[in-house]
C-alpha cells in the first residue's frame, strides 16, 4: 500500500509544480512581447531634445526632458516654486500639506508610502523619490518600471535650496530656479532689516502645540533654522539650551516652559487643542515675560513652519513679519 | 488495502483536489483585485499575452509575485507548525512559540540599529540583507532553545517551556531597542513584526521556491516518525525510532521552513498554530495526510488574507499578519468552547 500511495502523491505534487512552473514561464515571456506596446509615451526622435541624463542617488539616469505628469511626494513645494503642478499630492490618509492647498486643492492624494498600483493609476512620466527608499512600499526597480524615476541624494532631500537647483536641472527650468532663489535671498535680506528694526535685541521663541503636548523649536528645527540664522532673530536662552535638533522631536514640559525667557512667543497649532487651554489657564505660563507683556501670538496652521521648501519659507517669512509688526 | 483505508485515501485526494481548485480560483480573484481595476476577462487576456503593457506590469510584476509568495509562505508556516506540534506533542506549539518570530525580529532590529547609516538604502545589499538577517536570527533562536532544553535529550515539555521563556526574553530585548531607536526605523519593524509580505518580487519567489519544494516533500517523507511520536517517547524508542535524532532532524526542518517564511513575510503569527488543528479535524492524525493538506490550506488562507490586507483599506495596505490574527481568534474561541 505504501508504494502505490507514494507514487500517486508524488505525481500530484509534480503536477502542481508543473502548473506553477507554467505560470512562471508565461511571465518570463512578457519581456519579448513588445508588439503589444499600446503605451502612450511616443517620444522617439532627437535624443538631445527629449531626454536629460543626470546624476542621482542610483547613479546616472536618463529622464524625459519635458515631463507633464510629475510625482514628487512631499516635495511638491519645490515643483510649485518652478511653476510645475504635479499630478497628485502627498498625503497621510486625509492629512495633506495645508500651506500648499491653495495651489494643490484640486489634486488627488497619493499615500506617503507610494503603493505601486496607486502610483501607476496616476500614469506619471517622472517620479521623484527621497533618498531613503525604506518608507516606500515598492522598490526602485518597480517604480522605474512604471516611469523614469529619480532618487534624490540625502543632501538634495534635506536641503531645499539644493533641491530647487537639482529639480531645475531635471525639469529644464534652470532659469526659473535661479530666479526663485535670487528672489528668496532678496526677500530674506529685506525681512532681516525689518526684523532688526521691529525687534532690536528682543528674542522670539516658536512653539507648536498639538495633542496636548508642547514642542519648542530648537535653533535649527525646520523653519527656525532660517529664522534664527538667516533672518537674524535673537535666540532665547532656553531655546539655546535645547541644543541641536535631534531625529526625534521631544515635547517639553509645562514646568520647563515656565523658565522661558523669550520676549515674544509665537504659538502654532489648532486653537481648540487642549494644550492651548491648559497653557492659558496655567499660572506659571502667565508669569513668563512674553505673557506679561502681551506678546504671545497664535497661528492656526503650522504646516509651512514645520515643512521646508521655497513656498514654506516665504509664507513663514510673511506670517512672521505680519505677526510681529 | 482494506475498505477503511481505501476510503481514507479517497477522501484525502478529494480534499487535496478541492484545495488546489480553490487556490487556483482564489489566485484568479486576487489577480483581478487592486487599485487598478482589471476585470477577470482582462486577466485571462493578459495571461495569454494579449493585455496592454500597463496591465502586464500590474499583473506580472506587482500582483503575481505577491500571490505566489503568499502561497509559499503560508505552506511553509503551516507545515512547520504541523511538525512542531508533532514533535512536542503539544497542540499549542507553533513556530512563534519557539522564538523564531521574535528571534528573527530581534536580529533585524540589531542589524538596523548598527548598520542603518552605513549601508546606503539604494544598494542591492540592503534588499537581501534583512531577509538574510531574519533567517540567521530564526536559526540562532531555535539553536539557543534546543541547547538550553537539552538534558540527555530534549523532552517535549522542556522544549515548549524553554521556547516560551526565550520568546519572552527576546520580546523584552525588542522593547528595549524600541525605546532606543529612531521612531521612523522602529515603525518599519513594527510592521515587520505584524507580518507583512513586503518586497514581493520575483527574486524573492525564486529564492523561496527551492526551500519549500524540497523541504515540504522531505517533511512528508518523515511522516512515519511524526506519527510514532504520538505514542510517547518510550514506545517510539521501543518501536525502533531513534527518538532524539528524529526529533532534532524534524526540528531542523521546521525551523528551516519557518525561518524562510519569516524572512520573506515577516512574523506572521497563528497560521502555523491554527492550520494543523483544522486539518487534523478533517483528515485525522496521520501525518502523511496532514502535512500535504496543511501545506495547501496554509497557502490558501494566507493568500486570501493577503488579498484582504492589500485591498480592504485601499490605498493603504495593512500588514497581512493582522488579518490572519483577526480571522484565527474566533476559531480559537470556538475551539475553547468545544473543549468544554
Amino acid at each position: 500500500m505504501n508504494n502505490k500511495f507514494l507514487k500517486k502523491k508524488y505525481f500530484f505534487t509534480l503536477l502542481f509544480t508543473v502548473l506553477l512552473l507554467l505560470v512562471l514561464a508565461a511571465c518570463g515571456n512578457d519581456d519579448n512581447d513588445s508588439n503589444n506596446d499600446t503605451s502612450n509615451n511616443a517620444s522617439e526622435g532627437n535624443n538631445e531634445n527629449t531626454e536629460v541624463t543626470v546624476d542621482s542617488e542610483m547613479g546616472q539616469v536618463t529622464l524625459p526632458a519635458n515631463p507633464e505628469r510629475v510625482l514628487a511626494p512631499f516635495h511638491e513645494d519645490t515643483l510649485l516654486a518652478l511653476g510645475i503642478t504635479p499630478v497628485a499630492k502627498w498625503a497621510i490618509g486625509e492629512s495633506v500639506q495645508n500651506y500648499l492647498e491653495k495651489d494643490l486643492q484640486d489634486l488627488e492624494r497619493i499615500e506617503w508610502t507610494m503603493p505601486l498600483e496607486q502610483v501607476l493609476s496616476h500614469e506619471p512620466d517622472l517620479i521623484i523619490l527621497e533618498n531613503s527608499l525604506d518608507s516606500y512600499e515598492g522598490s526602485y526597480e518597480e517604480y522605474s518600471a512604471i516611469a523614469p524615476t529619480y532618487v534624490m541624494t540625502e543632501e538634495v532631500t534635506k536641503d531645499w535650496k539644493k533641491q530647487l537647483q537639482v529639480f531645475g536641472e531635471i525639469l529644464g527650468k534652470e532659469t526659473e530656479a535661479e530666479k526663485a532663489l535670487a528672489d528668496y535671498e532678496t526677500k530674506v535680506k529685506e525681512a532681516n532689516g525689518e526684523l532688526t528694526e521691529i525687534l532690536g535685541d528682543e528674542t522670539v521663541a516658536f512653539m507648536w502645540v498639538t495633542g496636548g503636548k508642547y514642542f519648542l523649536f530648537e535653533e535649527n528645527r525646520h523653519s527656525a533654522n532660517m529664522i534664527y540664522s538667516e533672518l537674524g532673530v535673537n535666540v532665547p536662552i532656553l531655546v539655546e539650551e535645547l541644543g541641536e535638533a535631534g531625529t526625534a522631536w521631544d515635547p517639553i514640559s509645562l514646568e520647563k516652559l515656565s523658565e522661558l525667557d523669550a520676549d515674544h512667543v509665537i504659538i502654532l497649532g489648532n486653537q481648540k487643542d487642549e494644550g492651548i487651554e491648559t497653557l492659558k489657564n496655567s499660572n506659571v505660563w502667565k508669569n513668563t515675560a512674553a505673557v506679561q507683556n502681551d506678546q504671545v501670538y497664535y497661528i492656526e496652521d503650522e504646516s509651512n513652519w514645520t515643512n521646508s521648501g521655497l513656498n514654506a519659507s516665504e509664507q513663514t517669512i510673511d506670517e512672521l513679519l505680519e505677526t510681529l509688526k | 488495502m482494506n475498505l477503511i483505508e481505501k476510503q481514507k485515501v479517497k477522501r484525502f485526494w478529494l480534499i487535496i483536489s478541492l484545495l488546489i481548485i480553490s487556490i487556483i480560483g482564489f489566485s484568479f480573484i486576487s489577480l483581478s483585485v487592486g487599485v487598478i481595476s482589471i476585470s477577470p476577462m482582462e486577466v485571462i487576456q493578459t495571461l495569454m499575452q494579449n493585455g496592454t503593457e500597463k496591465q502586464e506590469l500590474v499583473l506580472f510584476d506587482f500582483r503575481m509575485p505577491g500571490i505566489i509568495l503568499a502561497l509559499l509562505i503560508g505552506a511553509g508556516l503551516a507545515v512547520s507548525g504541523t511538525i512542531m506540534q508533532g514533535i512536542t506533542q503539544n497542540g499549542l506549539a507553533d513556530p512563534g512559540i519557539l522564538g523564531i518570530n521574535t528571534g528573527a525580529g530581534f536580529a533585524i532590529v540589531l542589524f538596523l540599529f548598527f548598520f542603518q547609516g552605513v549601508i546606503p538604502a539604494s544598494s542591492p545589499i540592503s534588499t537581501f540583507a534583512l531577509p538574510f538577517v531574519a533567517l540567521i536570527g530564526a536559526f540562532s533562536a531555535a539553536m539557543l532553545i534546543y541547547v538550553i532544553a537539552w538534558n540527555k535529550g530534549v523532552a517535549p515539555i522542556r522544549l515548549v517551556l524553554v521556547g516560551i521563556g526565550v520568546n519572552a526574553a527576546f520580546s523584552a530585548l525588542l522593547t528595549i531597542m524600541q525605546l532606543k531607536m529612531d521612531p521612523q526605523n522602529f515603525r518599519q519593524i513594527t510592521i515587520w513584526l505584524s507580518g507583512d509580505i513586503w518586497n514581493a518580487s520575483w527574486s524573492f519567489v525564486i529564492a523561496l521556491l527551492p526551500w519549500m519544494l524540497i523541504l515540504i516533500p522531505v517533511a512528508i517523507k518523515k511522516s512515519k516518525s511524526l506519527n510514532v511520536f504520538h505514542l510517547g517517547d518510550d514506545v517510539a524508542a521501543g518501536l525502533g525510532t531513534r527518538v532524539e535524532r528524529e526529533r532534532g532532524l524534524l526540528l531542523l526542518i521546521a525551523v528551516a521552513l519557518a525561518g524562510a517564511a519569516v524572512a520573506a513575510g515577516g512574523a506572521i503569527a497563528f497560521l502555523g498554530l491554527v492550520v494543523p488543528h483544522i486539518v487534523r479535524r478533517i483528515a485525522g492524525p496521520l501525518h502523511q495526510y496532514v502535512i500535504p493538506i496543511s501545506a495547501l490550506l496554509g497557502a490558501l488562507i494566507l493568500m486570501a488574507a493577503d488579498m484582504i490586507a492589500s485591498n480592504v483599506l485601499a490605498p493603504t495596505t495593512i500588514p497581512v499578519g493582522i488579518i490572519v490574527s483577526i480571522v484565527s481568534t474566533p476559531y480559537f474561541i470556538y475551539l475553547l468552547m468545544k473543549t468544554n
